[in-house]
């Protein structure tokens, strides 16, 4: 093609004509125009797929973290209705006149149980990729854009509400943890507690 | 831990600041748990409706 085009274009430069000459470059030039004009579009059809395919990916990867964080949610919800109910039972235990092992029983369990699901963990990852690659303006749709990024705001501030909330509750147990430092758990004493049955058998501990 | 505020106070005033202190501990844990629960709760509906978002959305991109 190259080959062609410039053996036309020696011909007429030999032939010195001019006016010929120009009018071929001039088309010459059309050709290229109208080339690149075709090209462009069908560069940015191409850039185009490439961010669709690519925004797709990133939503339904939004998908899979918003399920995970849906299951967690419901299920945290139940355990920490159980939870209510168990510290509901564990201070009603420490005043009513069951034995004491039950009542020990009781508020271990609900103290363990308890201590176990403090945890606040949330799949950000990729939203974090979107944000931080700076790829957030690939979710062509500014209405939705705008919701994901309200949502994961409302993560934000529910962490910081989280952490917050969690070392009010926690101070409250370092209180009862340093008050009863000074006799700490021994594993011999409880034994003996627990194989003393006139000790479980005694009912009218008024502490526990 | 427990055991040990039994084994140090077995059966004497049951008024002691640590039964308050203990009481207090669980009441705030409740709490905590609560106003967490209310939270979460709020966020899984908002997480749920932002899953039909996306998923309009990527119906609409197909």
């Amino acid at each position: 093609m190259i080959n062609f085009f410039r053996k036309i274009r020696r011909k007429l430069a030999d032939d010195n004509k001019p006016l010929k000459y120009m009018r071929y470059a001039i088309g010459e030039i059309v050709l290229v125009v109208i080339g690149i004009l075709i090209a462009l579009p069908i560069n940015n059809w191409n850039v185009r797929k490439q961010e669709s395919q690519l925004e797709s990916e990133y939503l339904r990867n939004l998908i899979d973290d918003l399920s995970k964080d849906t299951t967690y949610f419901i299920e945290t919800d139940v355990r920490f209705d159980s939870m209510v109910n168990l510290g509901e039972n564990a201070i009603q235990s420490m005043y009513s006149k069951v034995p004491l092992k039950s009542k020990m029983d009781i508020l271990s369990d609900y103290w363990n149980r308890s201590a176990g699901m403090l945890s606040y963990v949330l799949y950000t990852a990729t939203y974090k990729d979107l944000e931080s690659s700076g790829s957030l303006r690939i979710i062509k749709n500014s209405v939705l854009r705008n919701q994901i990024i309200s949502h994961y705001k409302a993560y934000e501030e529910s962490t910081k509400l989280y952490e917050i909330d969690l070392d009010y509750a926690q101070s409250f147990i370092a209180k009862l943890d340093n008050s009863s430092s000074l006799l700490k758990f021994d594993t011999a004493i409880k034994d003996k507690l627990y194989k003393d049955d006139a000790l479980l058998d005694y009912t009218e501990i008024s502490f526990f | 831990m427990l055991y040990s505020i039994i084994l140090k106070y077995p059966s004497s005033d049951p008024k002691h600041e640590l039964f308050d202190l203990l009481e207090n501990a669980i009441a705030a844990r409740t709490w905590f748990i609560l106003a967490h629960q209310y939270r979460i709760k709020s966020l899984e509906l908002q997480a749920k409706n932002m899953i039909g978002l996306i998923k309009d959305e990527l119906g609409e991109i197909k």
